[in-house]
């Protein structure tokens, strides 16, 4: 049912180490077809995972390094005028890629992240007034320093939600660092990776995400979630519908992952801080990250039984 | 994912809503619709042009609510007012009194929907109708407005809930959805529902007054039926009236239709023009002993119940003849019973008769010339033709017979709109016209066996009857109504004549027969074609049925008085009880009720769906493991700790039958969008065997 996903899993458990929830999750991000944000600190392995996701399901991998002086044309492409026919050819940006690495997005100034951002929503970029289909599968994986640090333009709320999954790392365990500082250095680890399928074969897993059952009981568990969500003091807003439907699709992954073909409340609560904890934004600290708040609606709403 | 999308649409709608009530903007469609509900039934007894005024006056209030450039002006509502007031005074000249009063308060509550402004006003409105419901059983009683009632109550509950409710609908999606229209009546009415069982204590248990507590005047005085006197000249038209004049319920076998003659009272004095009853015949008072005497062989013997309408006299009907009255009346020397007061509600005695007992063998000289006294002075005619008459026949007998067979024979016609005859109304009716019904046929036969010297007397009171199919009763209605006479003959004493039984079949009115299928028994012996009302069908039976549901309502709730709750107190035993007590009694169940209703909706317990069942009973089997388990845990939680179970305290049966049970929930939870009701059942059936 699940093809090679578990030898990808293992494969990149084998770089990764010590991480499989956010392997896991960030697998789940890639089945449900959504992007997937790792906000993390330099240094915690952020690059090397995407990376090695890239190769181990076989997908082109593109990395922008987003600066403060990049401009849109450098994430899309631009035309070029070609003197010997005399016309304008257009040269695809990075963004012409199966997995794009958009590395720092918070560096990048509003205009440039937009960009991106309007290519992760619609699929596709438009310049020069002509759209232009960005190919198949299409995965955005960014990543972001914590806000506070200097030089960074925070991601609206609006942008945060167009990413399905958010992700952080962390710091290793010792044990886990003890193995890092021993083995041999990442990069040649990718070099080693195979990989174990294509894009076609990750489309077909991605189309099963439609079969997967979902009961009115669970259906009842997820609205109580959201509800609580919205009747909650700790932020200006609840849940949006966009956030409904992305747990939804983000749990239906989850249960495909478990190899089970429907959806059970354990699949909601697995995905359900990474799906809506940077999507809750805390009325008093104004700050996505580490909220109290979004795991104890876990614990306030009942299951429906 | 509609859910989503249309609970988040709904919700700002409403907040929209409660910002432009905020401001005074009521919704005045529903207050309107409850108010004209409550008017309704008061809108077929008072004037029309208050009906018109009333609709005409919530249309422009409806049409300036939805056009805010239709405004109605201060002046404008004074003159409505004023207008309407003057209209009942010119009406009425004056503005008590039940009809004149309840059209002025009608018009005061119509008037009253052009002052809301604030949600107040509205309460007013709504309050007073509860009180206006009252008005409409000043002039009806019957069922039919009774359960009408339930409508314009749930209507005011809606009207208030729609308007109170507005401010929380905004904050709690929930109880937003409860007060959808359609929703909230369904909710409402279950409240209404919850009303009956303290209206139904209320109603038994309440102290009784011994009267009613005013009488209401201006109700129509007017009696039809019988009346105690008889002038058949001058009646140009008899109506047939369907009202019921009494129900009977015999005790064992019933007569047949011919035979139901029922008594009321006899007429024995005419003075040319009325028939009366004349003083002497109250004189002579009969005692039980006196009539039980004279039996005879031919004779059948009825017992029967008879609930009369209120009559406004004294008499009461028996059938022909009554052999056994109750205790407070008297029976004349007539057979005419008379109680000792006027019959001014339904009353319901018990009689026994004899059909065709002879009685008054004897007669005295002084009775006998009273029988046979007529007037002189007029029907000149008629007298001496009568006399040249009984020449002709060998005895009294024969002649009367005579008399018969030329009604029989001749061109005599039963009509209901005989032409009037003002004097010598038998020389007209017997000579000139031949038309008329059963109170010219029997005024003009006494007459003329008065006029041959022969003892005779008219007899009204009713014939025929309906029996109800349904029920076992029969019902005798003011269309029954007639009048027959009794001859008195030597050796054989007064004899039943009916006149109007002779008249020949076919010249019985055509429209008449259509519509008077009650006196079929009557024309039943000449080939009159009857209708068989029974085959017409469910409109019928309808009838009968809603007859049957009248006369309970009228046993049961509008006659329940002060003697009746008495004795419904003494057969529950609760006549050792003071009134007092049972007033306290009414007091605590009432209490009861009401805080077992609160208590239901302040712990407004979800009723719990099947497989919750099946799962608490589940969980509840569990509890001797302690096995901590939060309502926020999935089941792959509560199964780990299952296999935590310390051995010594689980077999390895019971924990993997616990298991399979935990995992089969799961599955049928989650596993298909929708449950049946059998998998529902059979795994709560699973979940009951399961043992410990």
């Amino acid at each position: 049912m699940l093809g090679n996903i578990p030898k990808a899993i293992d494969g990149l458990n084998a770089i990764i180490l010590g991480k499989p929830v956010q392997i896991k999750l960030a697998m789940t991000c890639l089945l449900a077809k959504g992007h997937l944000l790792i906000e993390d600190l330099p240094g915690m392995g952020k690059t090397t995972l995407s990376h090695a996701l890239a190769k181990v399901l076989g997908l082109e991998f593109q990395r922008i390094q987003f600066t403060s002086d990049l401009l849109p044309g450098d994430i899309i492409g631009s035309s070029i005028y070609r003197r010997s026919d005399e016309s304008f050819v257009f040269h695809p940006g990075p963004i012409f890629s199966q997995v794009v690495l958009a590395d720092e997005v918070n560096r990048a100034t509003p205009k440039s992240q937009s960009a991106l951002l309007e290519a992760m929503e619609e699929f596709q970029v438009t310049i020069d007034g002509k759209s232009r289909d960005l190919p198949k599968p299409f995965f955005v994986i960014a990543t972001q320093n914590p806000f506070h640090q200097i030089g960074t333009y925070p991601l609206p709320e609006s942008q945060l939600d167009r990413f399905l999954i958010r992700i952080s790392l962390g710091y290793p365990s010792r044990s886990v660092e003890r193995q890092l500082l021993t083995s041999q250095e990442s990069k040649n680890l990718i070099e080693q990776l195979e990989p174990v399928m294509d894009g076609a074969e990750l489309m077909k897993l991605q189309s099963k995400l439609d079969s997967v059952v979902v009961s009115e009981r669970l259906l009842d568990y997820l609205q109580d979630l959201i509800d609580a969500s919205r009747v909650n003091q700790n932020w200006s807003h609840g849940l949006s519908p966009r956030a409904g439907l992305s747990l939804l699709k983000a749990a239906k992954a989850w249960a495909l992952l478990e190899a089970r073909e429907h959806v059970i409340p354990e699949d909601i609560q697995a995905i359900w801080m990474s799906v809506t904890e940077h999507r809750l934004v805390s009325q008093s600290t104004a700050n996505a990250s580490s909220n109290q708040a979004v795991s104890d609606i876990l614990k306030s709403v009942a299951i429906p039984r | 994912m509609k859910n989503i999308f249309s609970s988040q649409t709904a919700g700002k709608s409403n907040k929209a809503v409660y910002e432009t009530s905020a401001q005074g903007d009521i919704k005045l469609l529903p207050i309107i619709i409850a108010q004209q509900l409550v008017l309704l039934p008061l809108y077929f007894f008072i004037p029309l042009w208050v009906v018109a005024f009333n609709l005409s006056l919530a249309l422009l209030v409806y049409k300036s609510s939805i056009n805010k450039t239709l405004v109605i002006p201060n002046y404008l509502k004074w003159f409505i007012t004023l207008v309407a007031l003057a209209g009942i005074l010119y009406t009425f000249q004056r503005v008590t009194g039940r009809d004149a009063g309840v059209a002025f308060i009608t018009v005061m509550y119509g008037l009253k929907i052009i002052e809301i402004k604030r949600i107040r006003d509205v309460y007013v409105l709504m309050i007073l109708g509860f009180f206006m419901l009252l008005a409409g059983f000043l002039f009806e009683q019957s069922p039919a407005i009774a359960i009408y009632q339930v409508i314009p109550v749930t209507a005011i509950l809606y009207a208030l809930t729609s308007i109170h409710l507005i401010p929380s609908i905004a904050l709690d999606e929930k109880l937003k959805q409860n007060f959808e229209p359609q929703a909230g009546i369904k909710k409402l009415l279950t409240y209404v529902a919850y009303a009956l069982p303290l209206m139904a204590i209320l109603f038994v248990f309440f102290p009784r007054m011994s009267g009613p507590i005013w009488k209401m005047l201006g109700q129509s005085q007017g009696v039809s039926g019988i009346s105690e006197t008889m002038s058949p000249g001058a009646i140009s038209s008899l109506q047939l009236f369907e009202t019921v004049a009494f129900r009977v319920k015999f005790d064992g076998k019933a007569p047949s239709e011919e035979q139901m003659y029922w008594r009321t009272l006899t007429l024995d004095h005419f003075d040319g023009f009325t028939w009366s009853r004349s003083k002497s015949q109250s004189a002579k008072r009969l005692h039980q002993n006196d009539v039980q005497q004279t039996g005879e062989t031919n004779s059948a013997t009825y017992k029967y119940d008879i609930s009369l309408e209120r009559t406004r006299q004294k008499w009461l009907t028996f059938l022909d003849r009554p052999h056994r009255w109750p205790d407070r009346s008297v029976l004349f020397g007539d057979f005419s019973i008379q109680t000792d007061h006027r019959i001014l509600k339904r009353t319901r005695y018990h009689g026994v008769s004899e059909v065709g007992k002879r009685v008054g063998l004897q007669l005295s000289a002084k009775e006998r010339a009273s029988f046979i006294a007529l007037p002189t002075d007029s029907n000149q005619r008629s007298l001496r033709w009568a006399k040249q008459q009984r020449q002709l026949f060998k005895n009294d007998q024969d002649y009367i017979f005579g008399l018969l067979r030329k009604i029989h024979n001749q061109e005599f016609y039963y009509t209901l709109t005989p032409p009037i005859m003002e004097r010598n109304t038998v020389d007209s009716f017997w000579f000139d016209h031949q038309k008329g019904f059963c109170e010219h046929y029997a005024g003009s036969l006494v007459f003329m066996a008065r006029a041959a010297n022969i003892p005779a007397r008219v007899v009204i009171g009713y014939q025929g009857g309906d029996a109800n199919p349904v029920a076992d009763y029969w019902i005798v209605r003011y269309a029954n109504a007639h009048a027959w006479t009794e001859i008195w003959f030597e050796g054989r004493g007064w004899i039943r004549l009916d006149p109007t039984a002779a008249i020949a079949a076919s010249r019985v009115e055509e429209q008449l027969r259509m519509d008077y299928s009650q006196r079929q028994g009557l024309f039943g012996d000449f080939g009159f074609e009857s209708i068989d009302l029974d085959d017409l069908g469910w409109i019928k039976h309808m009838q009968y049925w809603i007859d049957e549901l009248n006369t309970g309502w009228n046993d049961w709730i509008l006659d329940y008085n002060r003697d009746s709750q008495q004795s419904l107190f003494k057969s529950l035993g609760l006549d050792q009880f003071k009134q007092s007590q049972i007033s306290l009694m009414m007091i605590f169940a009432v209490g009861l009720i009401l805080s077992f209703i609160s208590y239901r909706w302040m712990h407004n317990k979800k009723r719990l769906l099947p497989m919750e069942k099946s799962f608490a009973l589940l969980l509840s089997k569990t509890n001797k493991w302690q096995l901590s388990f939060h309502n926020n845990e999935g089941i792959s939680q509560l199964i780990v700790r299952v296999k935590e179970i310390p051995k010594s305290k689980i077999d390895d049966q019971t924990q993997k039958q616990l298991i399979e049970l935990l995992l089969e929930y799961e599955c049928l939870s989650y596993s298909q969008t929708k449950l049946s009701n059998e998998q529902q059942k059979s795994f709560h059936k699973k979940v009951k065997q399961f043992k410990i």
